[in-house]
């Protein structure tokens, strides 16, 4: 039952407006807080998603590429991959011996990559137990003088895609470069060839261009190169005119 | 849901103000608790369907919300000048100025009563309680006010 007086009474007290805009602002601030958080989570979501989906496309693109890759970690850290699918096209008819021709090898091996220039000093062929051949290597002297800098011996090896996992074995021990010093001063580099279209891995030994081992693929075949007294450019510019 | 606030708002600030005034005695005590219960509101409005729900909630919320200012430290270990007073902000209203001698539970029972003109069952409700209860305390109230004010 409501009373007149009571009422009366309490009437002449009302909520000051200051007190109203108080209320009224900090409601309306709050749902601009609100609204800025709707905003600001939306934003981090979207950019949440869009470095995940990032990650991922780079995660499995790099699994991707590495399931045809197989990795040699040199204890410098260097790595040398080779493609799974690399054929290392070797006919195993080959013939070799001292007296073989640089266009027979050519012929056989169906690259162009020596120099009439190249003699064979040497030929040494392993073979599998069906005698086919497992790989080759050929000491070869190389009366090309490129800037004054004489190439006396060049040293190339072919592995047969035939071969056995020793000699596999053994190819990527001398890839790794564990046959060599190892020290702080042999520098693991890398040079792109244009030309060639691949990447060329060279070690410089102790610092030096002395015994200069080079790797690298090309058109499926996966060549070593151990020259004795030439600057990476001077050899670089010698497999570019040679291939 | 902003209009729905303020409608709300305007429709209920100056009866739960009062309310609270006649809870807490202090003009700016009230302001508090109004300002602590539309807060809540606002967090909890959408929770609150119809109108009647929306005013029996604001009630109970001023109420529970005075009686937390009251247990605050600051209250139960500052005394207060109007402790031995009431506020100069009522000298001016006689019914006020009685009404604030009266102990707490009977000002609150005589306001939902005189003022917000509920029956004695729904204060029940609103404060938990018997209806017999309220009665009681209801009757000894207005006693106590009616001797107050003949004096």
């Amino acid at each position: 039952m409501k009373n007149k007086k009571f009422i009366d009474a309490f009437n002449s007290y009302q909520v000051s407006e200051d007190l109203d805009k108080k209320i009224l602002n900090y409601k309306d601030k709050k749902f601009i807080v609100k609204q800025n958080k709707f905003k600001f989570s939306f934003v981090f979501s979207l950019c949440l998603v869009i470095l995940l989906v990032g990650t991922f496309s780079v995660v499995a693109i790099l699994k991707l590429y590495s399931i045809n890759k197989t990795s040699n970690n040199t204890e410098s850290g260097f790595s040398f991959s080779l493609n799974e699918g690399v054929d290392f096209d070797i006919n195993s008819n080959i013939v070799c011996s001292n007296l073989i021709s640089i266009s027979d090898l050519e012929n056989t091996l169906n690259i162009d990559l020596l120099l009439d220039s190249y003699k064979i000093n040497n030929c040494m062929i392993n073979r599998n137990t069906d005698s086919s051949i497992e790989s080759i290597s050929l000491e070869l002297e190389n009366n090309l003088v490129i800037n004054d800098v004489y190439f006396d011996i060049v040293n190339i090896s072919f592995m047969s895609k035939g071969c056995s996992e020793e000699t596999k074995n053994t190819f990527k021990n001398v890839i790794d470069f564990t046959n060599f010093s190892g020290t702080d001063e042999d520098i693991v580099t890398s040079i792109y060839s244009e030309k060639l279209k691949t990447d060329i891995y060279y070690v410089t030994i102790g610092g030096t261009n002395r015994g200069l081992p080079i790797f690298f693929v090309y058109d499926n075949v996966l060549y070593r190169f151990i020259s004795s007294s030439s600057s990476i450019d001077e050899v670089i510019v010698a497999l570019e005119k040679g291939l | 849901m902003e209009t729905k606030f303020r409608d709300i708002y305007n429709l209920y600030k100056n009866d739960l103000f009062r309310l609270a005034i006649s809870y807490t005695k202090n003009i700016s005590d009230a302001e508090d608790v109004i300002q602590e219960v539309f807060i809540k509101l606002h967090t909890h409005m959408a929770n609150l369907n119809d109108d009647e729900h929306i005013k029996y909630w604001l009630i109970v919320t001023t109420i529970n919300t005075c009686k937390n200012i009251n247990k605050s430290y600051w209250k139960r270990n500052i005394i207060s000048i109007n402790n031995f007073e009431v506020s100069k902000d009522f000298n001016n209203n006689e019914i006020l100025d009685e009404l604030f001698k009266l102990p707490r539970k009977y000002r609150l029972v005589i306001f939902l009563y005189y003022y917000e003109g509920y029956k004695t069952k729904e204060i029940a409700g609103i404060l938990k309680t018997k209806e017999s209860t309220i009665r009681s305390i209801l009757n000894r109230g207005r006693n106590k006010l009616k001797d107050l004010l003949e004096r």
